[in-house]
């Protein structure tokens, strides 16, 4: 005999937890069906661990810089063990937290593969193990796996190739490091290992480093990481990868770089295999699920959010999709918006944006008013970057003067940028971010000192 | 299937063989001297001047087209000219025997025929019948503009009057015979027996047998002659309209009186070109194409060819081919062979004959060949038939100059009267009879059996208890459509009903049973199967001024009289500039059960075309106030039925079906479940789902939807949907029709329009998959089914909560499946 439920959720990750979590709490019956950990990519091999990482190592660049400040320590060192041991306990504790908010929530989670079935008049058909589940609607948060090219010699991932998972594994730290792929995954941990020592050479087939972001600040972060000792090779197509030697096309000519170890980081696919999806007839856009801003598929009662979609593939906008799928389905018309997600890149500096970036602007020929300033410009920063740079740059709407987009290279930003999530979100003029009290002195000033400059 | 008539198997299995007679080709050779008993030198004169009169006239429009001007007077003329320059004796021919009750119906190059049978009823009236014509048509607008600074006789001013008329019709003025709105393809003039010419090659070919049908039925005086081109022997409808004037029941079945072939003649005006093609020798197998007359009916349809570039041979068959018609042994096919010296329109370069071709058929010109004829038969010499020419060139430069005038010939106003095409698409004059004299019944209506039995009926579907009665003891969807019906038959004398089935067999879905008894053949009668013939008879019969309910059995048949319905029935009232009216009722059956060419709801098609009332009631009381309506309109209406709901009993109308006559007003939806969450507007059967529908959305969901029957779809009333829609926010519209381009998505269009302000969700169309029709069992994947009103509401409008949509209404879906094209 099924046991019948209201909602049920394929992917315990920052989707499917998410809108387990909320649906629960509307009064929704849930189950959750989870294979691996509850938390998905983003706690377990994603966001939490590689910023528990990175903190350690900002801990270690910080002692060593101390002396800027005047203060003195003396014979720094670290030890990656530990680092990595820390890193566990900090995912185990919020993997923990989560499983706690299912029970909360009353959302019965199943810790096993989970098969659809089929649909029928009564509901949609899915296994969890051996568990018949019967469930008036399905959200399906699959997430998504790294994407390994079919790069010759590049194969799978091994002792010598890693991708996002392997590489938080690593036992002792690489003497060196070549990352394909100059993304964000691919900063982040180049920003890491360059910390602790690790030669690293970063190739990148594309002209510059973290495309999409704002042009002008990846120039700046990458000559910033350039002067920290990373090599950078851009326009570069890896064309072989032999052991450990990784050999690319650069303006036509055949270089190569080796490494004790070889992150690939070229991008995500979505999961979309394996789980019976086949049985729905649901459609498939580029390799992900399609959904409409309701994030509904073709399927009646069939729902999708999260990397699985093959977008965004960011935590947050995972979670926002989770949310907005339990909104509709407890009759609240929501409907997903993309403009004003926020990307934040935790290298030291932090580099964060949210909206429109001047190249999109131009692309979308919409027309835009941009100030910038140097985050010098505010004291709280200067008291706390000693010989640090940064930039703030703000987009407005040149007839309306409505905020599109706000870049910061700079730290804290990653903190800062939601304020301007929601200056977007809430579709706010220069006139009304004008009249906004930021809190003094915080490097936060520096966009309204910004918006000023209109 | 008459059981009068016994198929015996002896004698139908015999051997033997079918023998035919031979028919005759241009056998006439008579000269001028030879006819001088039979035409006084004037008669023959006239013959010559109403040749003159086409020659010129058609001349005047090709120089017109060709270079701007005519004799001096420049003019742009846009519109088309479809010219028989060349075929003028034919014409003259056809017409000089003719009465003003004779009427003629042609075709695309018809200005000849109407100048023709005008100049001969305007010879045979009298002075006072002529003015009182000119007089009351239009209120003599023409009339007086022909009648200034004029001295001449009333036949001459008659003349003057038909060329003007017609031309000015041709340049699309107000002052037209048909006030510009017929132009030159489609000019008319009733009062002379000039009727409709048409545009779609061999559309008089049913319509006119129509007429002739009226003229028996009514006991009118006078012959139809269907003016059709060589080429049109080869349209279905010209096939049809010939089976169907040919029916033996005409001969064999028909009362006493009424006995005897139709007065119809079809007559062929071979000009040896359809468009571009050669009819002998390259897109016909005929070689003549009086031969098909062979394969009509053992009278071979007296045909024959007959040379019509001599005007006298045209006359001498008509002459002995009217006697035929008058001895009742009629139709008859007449193919009047000729030639067209101009293209088929001013723009065509003859590129597919040759010069040679043409100049040998110039050099036997019918009217310069006649003229010598005259002369040299000493009727009259070459001076005064020169004199005649130039008089009716001068008659035209005047004429002209007057129909281009635009203060005395000046074009529909639209900016001062923007509605005035608009008010002439329908004629809306309720009229209860369409003649005035006893109706032919067989016996009293209360003698009538059915009649009788419906008096023990139960004129509501529920008890005092709310129980249902039997469905025989319940007085049903067909009984209500019956008692209409009959009513009328015994209300107005020129109504008839005819169609596949609906004399003996009871009609389709047993709506006549009882029919058969109460009247006569003539009233009530089979058709062959041929729908474009059932539709194209009606039109003609109405247009004469007759009412009639054609039947054409199941909806998917429409596409078997297409041009009929498209292109006929809906246009000539206005076509005409309201001269001709339209009463059809034209009954059409939505199918369920029988697959893909018998289940298809097309009342969309019939609402895209201006012109049609389209009706669809699916309750006993609304199908009878309905057809009553119908019935007592003058416009053509698309009466649909649905097969679902032929033995429904009526579970609205408090207190029943009332027995006496009522209408309901065409136009007006009806709330049939008062409701206040969610409006459902349903198109035809479906109604009943969307009631079950609002069933489950109550008990389950605790919605209150409230249903609203369409009932009729042109023309619609949008106002009681719209308060409903003021009242719930949400609407959904059904029907059974396939979803793309249907009627359901104007209706949701119009409402998206009319009440946004007011809408909480988009008006959701619930229509039938873009499939072919699949087998019965499978329906339920195609046609709206109660639980898709459901499913839709989930989906698009508000979720209902723990539902489970059946119907895939996703948006995703939705997009996938147009882009697929299914």
């Amino acid at each position: 005999m099924s046991k019948n439920y209201d909602l049920a959720i394929i992917g315990g990750g920052p989707a499917g937890y998410v809108a387990a979590e909320r649906a629960g709490h509307k009064g929704l019956k849930v189950v959750l069906i989870e294979k691996g950990e509850l938390g998905g990519v983003c706690l377990n091999e994603g966001c939490i661990p590689t910023k528990t990482l990175l903190y350690s190592a900002k801990l270690y660049d910080n002692a060593i810089g101390a002396e800027k400040y005047g203060v003195q320590a003396r014979e720094v060192t670290f030890d990656f063990g530990k680092m990595m041991a820390r890193k566990e306990k900090v995912v185990k504790k919020l993997v923990g937290g989560v499983g706690l908010k299912m029970k909360e929530h009353h959302v019965e989670v199943r810790r096993k593969e989970a098969y659809i079935k089929g649909r029928s008049a009564a509901g949609i058909s899915i296994t969890a193990g051996e568990e018949e589940i019967l469930a008036a609607n399905l959200l399906i948060c699959t997430g998504s796996e790294a994407f390994v090219p079919p790069i010759p010699g590049l194969g799978s991932p091994n002792e010598t190739i890693l991708t996002n998972r392997e590489i938080l594994q690593l036992k002792e730290l690489p003497s060196s490091l070549v990352v394909i792929g100059g993304g964000v995954i691919g900063m982040e941990f180049a920003s890491f290992f360059n910390s602790l020592g690790t030669k690293v050479t970063i190739v990148e087939m594309l002209d510059e480093i973290l495309t999409g972001m704002d042009s002008e600040m990846s120039v700046m972060m990458r000559q910033m990481y350039a002067k920290k000792g990373i090599t950078f090779h851009l326009s570069a197509k890896v064309v072989e990868v032999n052991g450990t030697e990784v050999i690319f096309e650069k303006e036509g000519k055949k270089e190569s770089v080796t490494g004790d170890k070889i992150l690939v980081s070229v991008g995500r696919k979505p999961v979309t295999k394996g789980f019976g999806l086949e049985n729905l007839g649901v459609e498939l856009d580029r390799g992900g699920i399609k959904v409409d801003e309701r994030m509904k598929t073709n399927v009646p009662n069939v729902f999708a959010a999260g990397d699985v979609t093959g977008f965004s593939l960011l935590a947050h906008t995972a979670s926002r999709e989770g949310e907005v799928v339990v909104n509709n389905l407890t009759g609240r018309n929501d409907r997903m918006r993309y403009n004003a997600i926020p990307g934040v890149v935790y290298t030291n500096p932090e580099f964060s944006g949210v909206g429109l970036t001047e190249e999109k602007a131009k692309e979308q020929n919409i027309a835009y008013k941009c100030v910038k300033l140097p985050m010098a410009y505010v004291g709280r920063f200067i008291a706390e970057n000693e010989g640090g740079s940064g930039v703030c740059k703000v987009l407005v709407g040149e007839k309306y003067g409505e905020v599109l987009g706000v870049h910061m290279l700079g730290n804290p930003s990653s903190e800062m940028i939601y304020g301007a999530c929601m200056a977007i979100e809430m579709e706010m003029t220069l006139k009304e971010m004008e009249e906004v009290v930021f809190p003094h002195p915080t490097v936060s000033e520096i966009f309204k000192e910004t918006i000023f400059g209109f | 299937m008459p059981k009068v008539q016994f198929i015996d198997p002896g004698v139908a299995r015999k051997s033997g063989e079918i023998k035919f007679k031979p028919i005759p080709v241009n056998q006439y050779s008579k000269s001028i001297q030879e006819e001088k008993n039979n035409f006084s030198n004037d008669d023959l004169i006239r013959i010559y001047h109403d040749m003159v009169v086409i020659r010129e006239f058609e001349t005047m429009l090709n120089l017109i087209k060709t270079t701007g001007e005519y004799s001096g007077v420049p003019y742009d003329h846009p519109g088309p000219a479809h010219l028989s320059i060349g075929q003028e004796a034919s014409a003259v021919g056809m017409a000089y025997t003719l009465t003003v009750e004779d009427f003629i119906f042609g075709s695309h190059r018809s200005h000849g025929e109407i100048l023709a049978k005008g100049l001969s009823s305007i010879q045979k009236l009298d002075d006072v019948d002529l003015m009182k014509i000119m007089e009351t048509f239009f209120d003599g607008t023409i009339l007086k503009i022909v009648q200034k600074d004029f001295k001449g006789s009333v036949k001459d001013l008659g003349r003057r009057f038909l060329i003007y008329g017609t031309l000015a019709e041709i340049f699309a003025r107000e002052t037209g015979f048909n006030k510009g709105l017929g132009g030159s393809m489609h000019a008319f003039f009733t009062p002379f027996g000039v009727y409709p010419n048409n545009a779609i090659v061999g559309g008089s070919g049913d319509i006119a047998v129509g007429a002739a049908l009226y003229k028996k039925v009514n006991r009118k005086k006078g012959v139809v002659v269907a003016n059709i081109g060589d080429a049109s022997m080869a349209c279905g409808p010209v096939w049809e309209g010939i089976s169907f004037a040919t029916m033996d029941q005409f001969t064999q079945l028909w009362d006493d009186g009424m006995k005897g072939g139709l007065p119809v003649i079809f007559n062929v005006m071979n000009n040896q070109y359809g468009m571009g093609g050669q009819t002998a020798g390259e897109t016909m197998g005929y070689g003549m194409a009086a031969r098909i007359g062979a394969g009509v009916n053992p009278d071979q349809m007296h045909a024959e060819r007959v040379d019509g570039y001599n005007p006298l041979a045209v006359i001498d068959a008509y002459k002995r081919k009217l006697k035929i018609i008058a001895d009742k042994k009629g139709p008859v096919l007449l193919e009047v062979l000729t030639y067209r010296f101009s293209g088929h329109s001013p723009s065509d370069a003859s590129s597919y004959r040759s010069k040679e071709e043409v100049e040998a058929w110039q050099n036997q010109d019918c009217i310069h060949t006649y003229a010598k004829n005259l002369v040299e038969a000493g009727v009259t010499d070459q001076l005064k038939l020169d004199g005649i020419w130039q008089e009716i060139k001068a008659l035209m430069v005047d004429l002209l100059k007057v129909s281009i005038d635009d203060v005395v010939s000046p074009r529909m106003d639209i900016r001062k009267r923007p509605e005035q095409i608009g008010e002439m698409i329908f004629s809306n004059t309720p009229t209860e009879t369409m003649e005035e004299r006893p109706v032919e019944v067989n016996h009293a209506m209360a003698e009538n059996a059915r009649v009788i039995q419906l008096a023990k009926k139960e004129r509501f579907a529920y008890d005092a208890e709310g129980k249902p009665f039997s469905k025989m003891k319940q007085y049903q969807l067909r009984d209500g459509i019956f008692e209409a019906i009959i009513d009328r038959f015994y209300k107005d004398p020129t109504l008839i009903a005819y169609g596949e089935e609906n004399r003996d067999w009871g009609g389709a879905f047993a709506v006549y049973r009882g029919l058969t008894e109460a009247l006569p053949y003539h009233r009530l009668f089979n058709s062959p199967i041929s729908e474009a013939s059932i539709v194209g008879t009606s039109i003609g019969y109405a247009m004469c001024g007759g009412r009639v309910i054609p039947e054409i059995m199941y909806c998917d048949f429409l596409g078997r009289c297409g041009d009929e319905v498209f292109n006929q029935l809906p246009k000539w009232q206005a076509m005409s500039g309201n001269v001709l009216k339209m009463p059809v009722v034209l009954r059409v059956s939505v199918g369920s059960k029988y697959g893909a060419q018998h289940s298809q709801d097309w009342t969309s098609l019939v609402a895209h075309i201006p012109g049609l009332k389209v009706v669809f009631p699916v309750t006993p009381y609304d199908a009878k106030g309905l057809m009553n309506s119908a019935l007592q309109g003058t416009d053509p209406v698309v009466f649909f039925e649905s097969q679902r709901v032929y033995d429904i009993g009526e579970q609205f109308h408090a207190g029943g079906v009332p027995e006496g006559y009522y209408e309901i007003p065409i136009g007006e939806p009806d709330v049939k479940r008062a409701g206040k969450d969610v409006t459902i507007l349903t198109i035809g059967a479906t109604l009943y789902r969307a009631l079950d529908a609002a069933k489950i959305l109550e008990e389950k969901y605790g919605l209150s939807a409230e249903v609203i029957d369409a009932r009729s779809l042109v023309p619609f009333n949008y106002e009681l949907v719209i308060e409903s829609v003021k009242k719930t926010g949400r609407i959904l519209i059904s029907g059974d029709a396939t979803s793309r381009g249907s009627f359901l998505n104007d209706l949701a269009r119009n409402i998206t329009e009319l009440a946004f302000d007011y809408l909480d969700a988009p008006p959701v169309v619930v229509g039938s998959r873009n499939w072919i029709t699949p087998a019965y069992e499978l329906e339920e994947a195609f046609f709206p089914q109660a639980g898709w009103f459901l499913d839709a509401i989930h989906e698009k409008i508000v979720p209902l909560a723990g539902y489970v949509a059946g119907e895939n209404f996703t948006d995703m879906e939705q997009i996938r499946r147009a882009k697929l094209g299914i």
